[in-house]
């Protein structure tokens, strides 16, 4: 059977869908307000009438170049294509401002690559166990993680405690509008209908992230491209060694994002904040961090494409999607009558294993297209300005948009433009905003079960939590982790 | 092979931004059934889905829009409009020029536990004329490994005897309402736990952190051989996709919910237009190929016309009235 799906992924056919997915979520994932879930819904319909694993086989490599692609325009436009790529235009876009874009550009497309293939390969090997343990973690469990993520906030927020902290409490509270997902009544919509439906993620992140970048270039007039300064040479060789060099940080991000990855309803965006946190707090150029770090590259990119492996382990296994792409990637399968879960693997093992071969194929079609288009992604920062600012605005509002469909998003959008703007000039960090938003939500409502459980169960939620070997596991390491942070952050601040 | 390519070729036209639009040209076939001498459809038609592209009601929308717009050679704009159970996308077909050009989908009980409990709610029941349904789904009750329960009984026993105690996972104010019913029915009390959609209602009740869970009936075959048993379905009659599972209703429970999606247009909308509508719904869901996508997309197929459509929500409009009025705070849990 092995010699059959060899020859499956291989074909001809097959790496020509591979490819076409890989640059099509390389695009997907660069474009402000575009990222992998609608690059995944998109192509979906076109995937019905390929074979199973041809169609498998597109749709994850276009996952794969997504989750990476994003970095692209986070390091050369401060604009974060993907929400996964937010940590990384914290450190991307200083470095390209010094005319090393080349060498951040690198430095992502190689850690992506070295994520995605332990991902992928973790997957492999342990889908069955892990699927297994990923089942232990329950609403408190959860919770706690999603705590841990907000502990990162440390890591992100720059010079000032009280903006970081502000920053956050903004995404925080933005995540409560709308329908409360609990109880399904409305909260803070102040009778409006659109706010009903509360605000979406795509559109706020991008009119914090890229609207306002935008908006910052028009006032900061004179200059005609982003950089001033030449774009330095970096030859392929010194990213291998310098990606090489980092091999403790790269494994360590890798193992974060997998987890995170195979944690139902999470994804590469908390692996990225949370590894990112975990590399500040141990790395030796910490001082570093939010001015153009390597390492603050490495770790995010190579967590968020490890996170891409750990969705598919509950999926297949399961039938649980790990993240919002993966639940989209269940519907190519189901569309065929195949249903995920143990007889996944018995009855149509080999799709399983053409989509899992396929995957590492994919990962290396990323990095040499990432790697031959670094020279041509870079020439972005000599492009004029005026070229530039119009065409990533047409994008995000088009992103936002086609988010839900909804003009009212365009609006959000615009909205979240200005008070980005209002931000960057007053110094506020805009990565806690959105960090905020992501995990308010989830820790809300699973909270909210772990308390509903345990009310039900005649318990109180401490003794609930404290009751539960994993959880216990993570509260201990959740307070290692705002130990750590805080103190990072307290001695940067001291360094000031 | 060959269904497959034809399914291919529908749905490929179906690609466009986030299903917002959808130009796929027809070559020609078509217009070959006239509509009652009617000129509709002139020109394009706006088909709202009020939830996000990939769900149920969104799938088999889809499925029908590539069909009559393959049969009638104009395109059918999927337009996914999310949020407030439907009530987001429902305001703005309710405001929509009654000309036929924009019509939409919706998911029985969701839309009618938003008349009863949604805020704002700026239209009503009969703000929209239903113009046909072509399947019907059902919900089941599962039960974790750790809970131990065999059958349905065995589950009601203990919840009397443990009132609240019993978690159930549940998605969603059709699967509240559901558990109401049940509650209603069986003389217990359990506690709901919302869960964010039927992915996080499997690893809930598969991880054991709740007792039973409320989940579609399409889940059954998937947690096939590990250890979750599934006690009864919530459909009135047994459903034939899962014909071992009984109904409540033949255990001794009077439940019957089932749910079904509804094509429905602006009130007003010219009849003929509508009836030329409902004929060519009838006339795509009826063809072999149809129902094939449709089977192999777990759905079972149930044409109900715009009487029997409307019969139907208005026994499910009864049975929610009738809920609240025995306990009105049955769908606030």
């Amino acid at each position: 059977m092995l010699a059959e799906v060899i020859s499956t992924v291989f074909s001809p056919l097959a790496l020509v869908f591979n490819l076409l997915g890989v640059v099509l979520g390389i695009i997907f994932g660069a474009m402000p307000g575009l990222n992998g879930v609608v690059g995944v819904a998109l192509l979906l319909p076109l995937t019905y009438g390929l074979s199973p694993s041809h169609g498998l086989i597109m749709l994850s490599g276009l996952y794969m170049g997504a989750t990476y692609g994003g970095s692209i325009s986070a390091i050369l436009l401060n604009c974060p294509g993907t929400g996964e790529a937010a940590c990384t235009a914290l450190n991307g876009s200083p470095l390209a401002r010094q005319g090393r874009a080349k060498e951040a550009l690198s430095y992502s497309v190689l850690s992506s690559g070295f994520g995605g293939l332990f991902g992928v390969i973790i997957m492999m090997l342990f889908t069955p166990f892990l699927s297994q343990a990923a089942l232990k973690f329950g609403p408190p469990e959860l919770f706690l993680v999603c705590l841990g993520g907000l502990a990162v906030v440390g890591s992100l927020m720059g010079k000032s405690f009280s903006k970081g902290f502000l920053s956050v409490a903004i995404g925080l509270l933005l995540s409560i509008i709308g329908m409360d997902a609990v109880s399904a009544n409305y909260r803070f919509t102040f009778d409006n209908a659109s706010l009903q439906a509360g605000f979406d993620l795509i559109p706020v992140s991008v009119g914090l992230f890229a609207i306002a970048e935008m908006l910052n270039l028009i006032c900061n007039q004179g200059d005609n491209s982003i950089i001033s300064e030449k774009n330095k040479p970096f030859p392929v060789m010194e990213g291998i060694i310098g990606t090489a060099k980092r091999w403790k940080l790269l494994i360590k991000s890798s193992i974060i994002g997998t987890i995170i990855g195979i944690l139902p309803g999470t994804g590469g965006a908390i692996a990225s904040f949370i590894s990112y946190g975990e590399a500040k707090r141990t790395s030796k150029e910490a001082d570093q961090f939010g001015k153009g770090a390597v390492d603050g590259i490495v770790a995010p990119e190579s967590a968020n494409n490890a996170a891409v492996g750990g969705s598919f382990v509950p999926l297949l296994s399961l039938g649980i999607p790990g993240s919002a792409t993966s639940a989209i990637i269940f519907g190519a399968l189901t569309i065929h009558g195949m249903i995920p879960g143990p007889k996944l693997f018995s009855e149509h093992a080999d799709v399983v294993y053409a989509l899992m071969l396929g995957l590492l194929v994919s990962t290396i079609l990323m990095v040499v297209i990432g790697l031959m288009a670094t020279p041509v992604f870079s020439k972005v920062l000599n492009v004029d300005v005026k070229m530039i600012i119009p065409a990533v605005l047409a994008f995000s509002i088009f992103g936002a948009y086609s988010a839900r469909n909804n003009p009212f998003d365009v609006l959000v959008a615009i909205v979240f433009g200005l008070i980005g703007l209002l931000f960057k000039r007053f110094q506020i960090p805009i990565a806690p905003a959105v960090l905020g938003m992501i995990l308010g939500s989830m820790a809300e409502k699973n909270l909210r079960r772990a308390l509903t459980i345990a009310a039900a169960k005649g318990s109180d939620i401490f003794s609930f939590i404290l009751l539960r070997p994993i959880s216990l596991v993570i509260l201990v390491l959740l307070l290692l982790l705002i130990y750590g942070n805080f103190k990072t952050a307290l001695r940067s601040k001291n360094e000031e | 092979m060959k269904k497959r390519s034809l399914f291919a070729a529908i749905l490929a036209g179906t690609l466009l931004l986030g299903g917002c639009a959808n130009k796929t040209t027809n070559d020609g076939s078509g217009n070959g059934s006239g509509s009652g001498g009617s000129a509709y459809p002139e020109k394009s038609v706006q088909f709202i889905i009020p939830y996000a592209a990939g769900g149920g009601t969104d799938t088999l929308a889809r499925l029908l829009a590539s069909s009559m717009e393959q049969s009638w050679g104009q395109s059918f704009l999927i337009a996914n409009k999310p949020g407030g159970l439907s009530q987001v996308g429902l305001t703005e077909l309710a405001g929509a020029d009654a000309d036929g050009y924009t019509i939409g989908a919706l998911s029985n009980l969701d839309h009618i536990l938003v008349l009863f409990t949604g805020e704002n709610v700026s239209y009503d029941y009969d703000s929209f004329d239903y113009l046909g349904a072509i399947n019907t789904t059902a919900n089941v009750l599962m039960v974790s490994k750790d809970s131990g329960f065999t059958d349905l009984q065995e589950m009601i026993d203990y919840a009397k005897e443990h009132p609240g105690e019993l978690t159930v996972a549940v998605s969603g104010k059709t699967h509240v309402a559901e558990v109401s019913l049940f509650e209603q029915a069986a003389g217990i009390q359990l506690t709901t736990v919302m869960q964010d959609g039927g992915g996080d209602s499997l690893n809930a009740i598969m991880g054991g952190h709740v007792d039973c869970a409320v989940l579609d009936k399409n889940y059954v075959a998937q947690v096939e051989g590990q250890g979750i048993n599934t006690l009864a379905t919530f459909a009135g009659e047994p459903i034939s996709t899962i014909p071992d599972i009984p109904t409540m209703k033949s255990l001794g429970y009077d439940v019957a919910t089932e749910t079904y999606r509804v094509i429905v247009a602006p009130a007003g909308t010219p009849k003929e237009i509508e009836d030329a509508i409902t004929e060519k719904i009838k006339e795509v869901s009826s063809t072999q190929e149809f129902q094939d996508s449709m089977a192999n997309m777990g759905e079972i197929y149930r044409f109900l016309d715009q009487d029997q459509v409307k019969e139907r929500l208005d026994q499910d409009y009864e049975m929610i009235q009738q809920l609240l009025e025995e306990n009105p705070d049955a769908l606030n849990r």
